[in-house]
């Protein structure tokens, strides 16, 4: 599936779906619940009942295709683990870059 | 070397110039459009600064933009599966935004100027960093950066020597104090990213009798390092309102807005601000703990509330601070050109930002051409006549249109686009709102004092130029400036150095000549709603549709006479 090799590439893989969506992408598990979560009786619907998803999906879609256009191998800077029970800050990663060819370099890079 | 510096896409879009480590110019594209806190890409802002350095795009070397736009599309992807499927509606607004504009905006500029400029991308609490910390006084000093959110980053600790300047912790996203402190400026019925500063001076007349309640909002850690209470907020999922009905259980109804505010929302506010004092003082101490610095430079949305800024620092073991006058996202325009400049190219330091009188002026010229054409009743004055008329006017009572030089970076009118008018009047702050401001009662307007003089007036001991401080009026000293003094006795003070803005001084002591008060009500030269004023046009129709008495711009008077 490009869409779930994409998402995992790309750090927005979303853990929290499972092992029942591992062998979709979660987009299409998202899809998925939509579809039967649509055919409960409506008080037992989890989502509003006004959801128009396909479009939603659609578009979501195209939005992780375009990820691979503009960043192949950007990587997710949510460093959860960093935060502990006693702290909730985050070290930032500085570079230390001695040249001024290199600093700009970085500065080139949209993430 | 030409660096220009943008920020746009989320609000208060911007440019600002720098040749050869000087600022040249900065503005805000709602100057430009009069849309306020306008988002769009801020084509007649860098129009303005290319114009101002007298060069084409095609001569500027470096373009920084003031974020990562990949990381901030990382940051929405995640917000918008993790809370799915709630966060629908804010996946559907937010990503096109990013992906056909932010995404994009090498290809938005270059559809606008034509230029060879090697684009760039400084991180947005970097770029708050820089516009902080590289123009400031200091060599060396401890960095705060505070807003709603950038990329991920919501509060950033830093350090800056020399040229380097450099954040090493933060608290990313959905956990922010700028966001905790919005989510309660619309519970309370305000706009958020607009009216933060009305729960401020509404703050002043409350008691923090519910700081309990507040506090379950967060969780704060010795280190400083806060995490919200997502239970009580929906601003990671939600584009319609920033808090979940469970805040409503713990505050009750919220306010609807335009409404009377009452007791409750006094309190509520006072509350709030009294937290984010706490939480903001937690973290000077550890920064301070940190970097051993005697200096503190600040940026970040949360940087405008004055209140905070000085209580903190009081208490803390800092000796001097610097806040960088357009503390919001247009400073970041700023901050990303300086940081390209000194940091990653490594040229020196220059002059310290001692004024934000960078945007557009008009010679004599200009103006008497405006006013002729706008079929103005005007005379044209010598320099020391138009002081010391101005000062007589103002004196017995005139409410005046104060219109000079270049318009004012930041949110703040500094004595260039101002409405100004006398503070010994015990009615005046009434007359002000009734006749021309039409703002709330509660909101109090802000004195501007010759800069020697602060300390016969104020509880401040250092120069406040940018309006960000706001201390106590001394003890006897409210009642002979009473416009100006809050309800809990503290003030917005802005100190005015002959240096900085000769004209605006020069007419303070004028005015001291004829009242004995070296003190002035300065407030924005606006209506509410509106952005400042920035073309004697626009000035003066302001002046013709209000209550405005006279309207003094450049070299001229104009009365009220058609």
């Amino acid at each position: 599936m490009a869409v779930l090799k994409e998402e995992k590439e790309f750090g927005i893989w979303n853990s929290e779906f499972g092992n029942a969506a591992e062998s979709v992408s979660s987009i299409d598990y998202i899809d998925n619940h939509i579809q039967r979560d649509q055919q409960q009786e409506p008080e037992e619907r989890v989502e509003p009942s006004t959801i128009n998803h396909q479009p939603f999906f659609q578009r979501a879609y195209r939005y992780i295709q375009s990820i691979s256009e503009y960043a192949p191998s950007f990587g997710s800077k949510f460093r959860i683990e960093n935060v502990t029970e006693e702290s909730n800050w985050i070290d930032r990663k500085n570079k230390n870059r001695k040249t001024a060819k290199k600093r700009v370099k970085d500065l080139k890079k949209m993430w | 070397m030409t660096i220009l510096g943008i920020s746009c896409f989320y609000h208060d879009s911007a440019a600002a110039l720098i040749q050869d480590g000087r600022i040249v110019a900065a503005a805000e594209e709602e100057r430009f459009t009069r849309v306020k806190h306008d988002s769009r890409f801020p084509e007649e802002a860098i129009k303005f600064c290319l114009a101002e350095a007298g060069i084409t795009a095609g001569e500027i070397d470096y373009i920084g933009f003031y974020e990562k736009p990949m990381l901030k599309f990382e940051r929405a992807m995640h917000t918008a599966k993790a809370n799915f499927p709630y966060a629908q509606e804010a996946f559907e607004e937010g990503l096109p935004r990013l992906l056909h504009e932010e995404l994009r905006i090498e290809e938005i500029f270059h559809e606008h100027f034509e230029t060879d400029a090697e684009f760039l991308y400084v991180d947005h609490h970097l770029s708050h960093a820089a516009s902080a910390f590289l123009v400031s006084p200091f060599e060396e000093a401890a960095v705060l950066t505070v807003d709603g959110v950038g990329e991920w980053a919501t509060t950033g600790m830093g350090y800056g020597k020399g040229t380097d300047v450099e954040l090493f912790k933060e608290i990313h996203y959905p956990h922010s104090l700028g966001l905790l402190y919005s989510a309660i400026t619309a519970y309370l019925g305000f706009k958020v990213n607009n009216d933060e500063y009305k729960v401020m001076g509404l703050a002043s007349y409350g008691q923090p009798t519910m700081v309990d309640k507040i506090r379950q909002l967060l969780t704060v850690h010795e280190d400083g390092s806060y995490a919200l209470n997502l239970e009580y907020f929906s601003h990671h999922y939600s584009t319609r309102r920033p808090y979940t009905d469970k805040l409503i259980e713990l505050l009750g109804e919220p306010r609807v807005p335009e409404s009377t505010t009452d007791q409750r929302h006094m309190d509520l506010a006072a509350s709030v601000q009294a937290v984010l004092e706490e939480v903001l003082l937690k973290i000077f101490d550890a920064l301070h703990e940190q970097t051993g610095s005697k200096n503190i430079c600040l940026a970040g949305g949360v940087a405008l509330n004055g209140v905070a800024n000085w209580n903190v620092f009081q208490k803390s073991k800092f000796e001097d601070i610097y806040i960088q006058p357009a503390s919001s996202d247009s400073g970041g325009a700023l901050g990303a050109a300086a940081y390209i400049y000194h940091t990653a190219l490594g040229h020196p330091r220059t002059e310290p930002m001692e004024t934000a009188l960078l945007g557009p002026g008009f010679s004599n010229e200009q103006v008497e051409e405006a006013l002729q054409r706008l079929g103005a009743n005007y005379h044209k004055l010598e320099e020391s006549n138009l002081m010391d008329e101005t000062a007589r006017l103002i004196n017995e009572g005139a409410i005046i249109g104060w219109f000079q030089g270049r318009m004012e970076y930041g949110p703040r009118a500094l004595g260039c686009r101002s409405i100004l008018a006398n503070p010994c009047d015990p009615e005046m702050k009434d007359t002000l709102n009734a006749r021309v401001k039409f703002r709330e009662e509660f909101r109090p307007f802000a004195p501007a004092i010759l800069e020697e003089r602060v300390n016969d007036y104020f509880e401040i001991d250092r120069p406040a130029p940018f309006m960000l401080l706001v201390p106590q009026v001394k003890e006897g000293k409210g009642e002979s400036i009473p416009a100006v003094t809050h309800v809990d006795n503290s003030a917005r003070v802005q100190t005015v150095s002959r240096k900085v803005n000769p004209r605006f001084y020069d007419l303070i002591s004028a005015f001291e000549k004829h009242s004995g008060t070296p003190i002035m009500i300065n407030t924005s030269f606006n209506v509410r709603g509106e952005p400042i004023v920035c073309t004697p046009d626009e000035a003066y129709n302001c002046f013709a549709h209000t209550d405005i008495d006279f309207l003094v711009i450049n070299d001229f008077l104009v009365e009220k006479e058609f």
